[in-house]
């Protein structure tokens, strides 16, 4: 189980995160919905401790994030925001530093590898410089690499961003699959419908504040609305857009 | 775990610190392990060079009976090692940015800093190696046995070494870590990179022009108590010394330690966040041309790239100015006035060998990556754009180069005539030059690099740098000598009418080639 306790993080006077308090039961597809600047990424990122959090405590299965750093991170595999990260490395080259840091069997490392190599269509790519990939390409590369040491808690920032329709389907598939197993998925998003099929739970946060967490079932019956997107726009989205796009059909840009 | 960590973070720091060489590496099929390996017989290959190069001229003096001799090549092997180890260290720590990136993943963060500092020893320890063989070489000179000279020799080297190495460490992360630098980062890393790459230039320059008079000059205090170290091992003095060396280097990995590696990643974790900015004054009505022209500028503010044009450019220019005044005596004040057009030739041949391949402007369309085909999708005259882009550039190295020039003029005494002349020859040539590099960029257009280095090695890359600084500087050399041959056998009225004519008929020929080019290029 994670736990995030009274959790704060300032940037100057922003204050991007206000006080977040949650718990994400294992073996669950957990999601974290709200608009750029929620806080979705800050609350990640602060998981995955690329983030000092100003205020509050994380725990992890019971270890203090604080005190136990190097050992929660190894139980996390983190699929970052931006894929552009260790460009001069081949994707062979970015998976045996993976493999090193998780302390991965090379027999299991290699079984994963070549399984998750195929599923993700980079059998010609992997002696290829990352900097040389596309966006999609990337994103393939660092999921594979969160994956081989088979983590507990597997850590997806935006995730789908960039990826075609079939890997993106196979993400899916691989984030399901991962949670079967009893091991946990966090993830953010911005495609609610993704959010929708996928989350057992989700936290929908608005400038830093929770503003629901609970499961998605539960919020569907209680809030009215047809689908996730249309209940998410009433609790997180502004009003009166209807009017503001009525008043932008009536703008002459070249006045 | 530690150590299977540790070299597998090894392993990606060369990667890191060779762009180019992993580059060629892996265009020749080498990867993984073939790869490391032949990264590292790099570094073995450069240390073999240095070591027999330098070995041989070592050898030839007595360093035990010349004291100043002795301090004088450990006082200029230390700045190189100074220079070199300040341009590696704020690669590997601060220009790579990579910090951030090991943040999320369970790696001890002591090996982290264990391997970069192992790939940055690695990367200057052939510059320290005739540090070694100068103190293995006077300890077998002060009359000890062989094998208990070379002991010394090497244990006073390793103190040295690590000496040296945290000084610079200590230097450049302490820099780094003020808030000057983290508010000018990118002028600043240019200008640490640029102050010890000239700080090496002068100092071989010094080794070249001085080596004869090093042994009159008087010994550098400080250092003179190294060689007693090697002389006399045992002596009270050199156990002193030893010491004191000693003891400086746990203080300094103390310093380390407790302050500035910890405060490492905090400051590479705060990349991301907001930073109050002074407010800008607003531009409005600047007009399409400002805008790009203010973005063009924002291009040009890439260390790498500034450092790496600054290296392939100037500096040569630089060396070969330095040590022409270094020889003493160098004066142009005997040409009178009437060898004008020949010194405009001579400006001309200086653009040339300044504004080539590795220039600023072989590069500054490829610069903009994706940005260039998005400019490309407006509803905006490209060609224009793209001549806006040629004029902005050849203006900033017009400036430079006029600088350069009457600099070099009054340096060299030359009369007003004489640098006008100059000062026009390499504003021509710059022109005349910079067309034919802009064109270059645009015929190998790449806008999916990673590292900037990829740009300057497009087509021939270097070789073709050193071809045409060769080739410019024998044919011009050639041809600004028969001119001032004629000149001082024939009347000026006849000669300078003549090469006149030659120059604009050559010029005009090359200029309307470019402009037929561009004009015929079809984009819009």
């Amino acid at each position: 189980m994670i736990q995030f306790d009274h959790l704060r993080k300032t940037y100057g006077n922003t204050e991007a995160l206000k006080d977040l308090s949650l718990k994400i039961p294992d073996g669950e597809i957990f999601g974290f919905l709200g608009h750029n600047g929620a806080g979705k990424s800050t609350t990640l990122k602060s998981l995955v401790s690329i983030i000092e959090p100003t205020a509050g405590t994380i725990q992890v299965d019971g270890l203090s994030l604080e005190e136990q750093r190097l050992a929660i991170k190894r139980k996390i595999g983190y699929v970052p925001d931006s894929p552009d990260i260790f460009l001069e490395l081949t994707a062979n080259d970015y998976w045996d530093l993976l493999s090193s840091a998780y302390q991965i069997p090379k027999e299991s490392r290699e079984q994963r590898q070549t399984k998750l190599v195929n599923l993700f269509d980079m059998q010609d790519h992997v002696d290829q410089p990352i900097g040389e990939f596309s966006h999609g390409m990337r994103q393939k590369t660092i999921i594979i690499g969160a994956l081989l040491p088979d983590p507990d808690i597997w850590v997806l920032d935006e995730p789908m961003t960039g990826l075609d329709p079939q890997a993106a389907y196979d993400l899916k598939q691989l984030m399901k699959a991962h949670a079967a197993k009893g091991k946990t998925v966090i993830f953010s998003t911005h495609v609610l419908a993704t959010a929708q099929e996928l989350c057992d739970e989700l936290a929908i946060l608005r400038h830093g504040e929770l503003i629901y967490n609970g499961s998605v079932k539960q919020l569907l019956a209680t809030v009215p609305g047809d689908n996730l997107e249309t209940i998410y726009l009433k609790m997180a989205g502004r009003s009166g857009d209807d009017q503001v796009i009525g008043s932008l059909e009536g703008d002459d840009p070249h006045v | 775990m530690f150590s299977s960590q540790l070299w597998q973070l090894i392993k990606v720091q060369l990667l890191y610190v060779n762009p180019q060489n992993t580059k060629k590496a892996r265009d020749n099929g080498k990867t993984g392990r073939q790869l490391f390996q032949a990264l590292i017989q790099q570094y073995i290959i450069v240390g073999v060079i240095f070591t027999v190069m330098f070995g041989f001229l070592l050898l030839t003096i007595n360093f035990a009976h010349h004291p100043a001799m002795f301090t004088s090549m450990v006082g200029l092997f230390s700045i190189i090692g100074l220079s070199q180890s300040v341009n590696t260290i704020n690669n590997v720590f601060f220009e790579s940015k990579d910090l951030k990136d090991y943040l999320p993943l369970p790696f001890n963060q002591w090996a982290i800093y264990l391997a970069k500092f192992s790939v940055i020893a690695m990367t200057i320890l052939p510059t320290a190696l005739p540090v070694w063989l100068l103190f293995m070489i006077t300890g077998v000179q002060s009359g000890h046995p062989i094998p208990f000279g070379f002991t010394v020799g090497t244990l006073l080297f390793v103190v040295y070494y690590i000496l040296l190495f945290l000084v610079c460490t200590i230097v450049v992360f302490s820099f780094a870590q003020t808030k000057f630098f983290q508010r000018h980062e990118k002028m600043m890393t240019f200008v640490l990179n640029v102050v010890s790459m000239l700080a090496m230039g002068v100092a071989i320059l010094v080794i070249n022009t001085t080596n004869d008079q090093l042994g009159m000059a008087g010994a550098i205090p400080g250092l003179l108590q190294m060689q007693q170290i090697l002389i006399n091992p045992l002596g009270k003095t050199s156990l002193i010394t030893m010491a004191v060396m000693v003891i400086g280097i746990i203080c300094l990995i103390l310093v380390m330690q407790k302050w500035l590696l910890p405060r490492m990643l905090v400051i590479d974790a705060s990349a991301g966040k907001p930073v109050r900015r002074k407010p800008r004054r607003p531009h409005h009505n600047g007009g399409m041309d400002r805008q790009f022209i203010r973005y063009n500028l924002g291009l040009l503010k890439n260390p790498t790239l500034l450092t790496q044009s600054f290296s392939m450019t100037m500096f040569p220019l630089f060396f070969i100015f330095v040590s022409l005044f270094l020889n003493g005596g160098f004066s142009l004040a005997n040409l009178t006035a009437k060898y004008a057009g020949a010194m405009f030739v001579a400006g001309v041949g200086v653009s040339f060998m300044t504004i080539n391949t590795g220039s600023v402007i072989s590069v500054f369309i490829s610069l903009e990556r994706e940005n260039l085909s998005f400019i490309r999708s407006l509803p905006i005259d490209f060609k224009h754009y793209l001549s806006l882009k040629f004029k902005l550039i050849v203006g900033i190295q017009t400036i430079v180069l006029i600088i350069l020039a009457v600099v070099f003029g009054i340096f060299a005494k030359m009369v007003w005539l004489n640098i006008i002349g100059l000062v026009l020859g390499v504003v021509w040539g710059n022109i005349l030059s910079s067309a034919f590099c802009f064109t270059r960029d645009w015929q190998l257009l790449d806008l999916n690099w990673t590292n900037v280095t990829q740009l300057f090695n497009r087509g021939s890359g270097n070789f073709m740098i050193g071809i045409i600084m060769l080739g410019v500087l024998v044919a011009g050399g050639i041809v600004v000598g028969i001119y001032m041959g004629l000149l001082s056998s024939y009347p000026a009225l006849i000669i300078n009418p003549i090469a006149t004519v030659l120059v604009v008929v050559a010029s005009g020929l090359a200029v309307r080639h470019y402009l037929n080019y561009w004009r015929n290029m079809k984009i819009n």
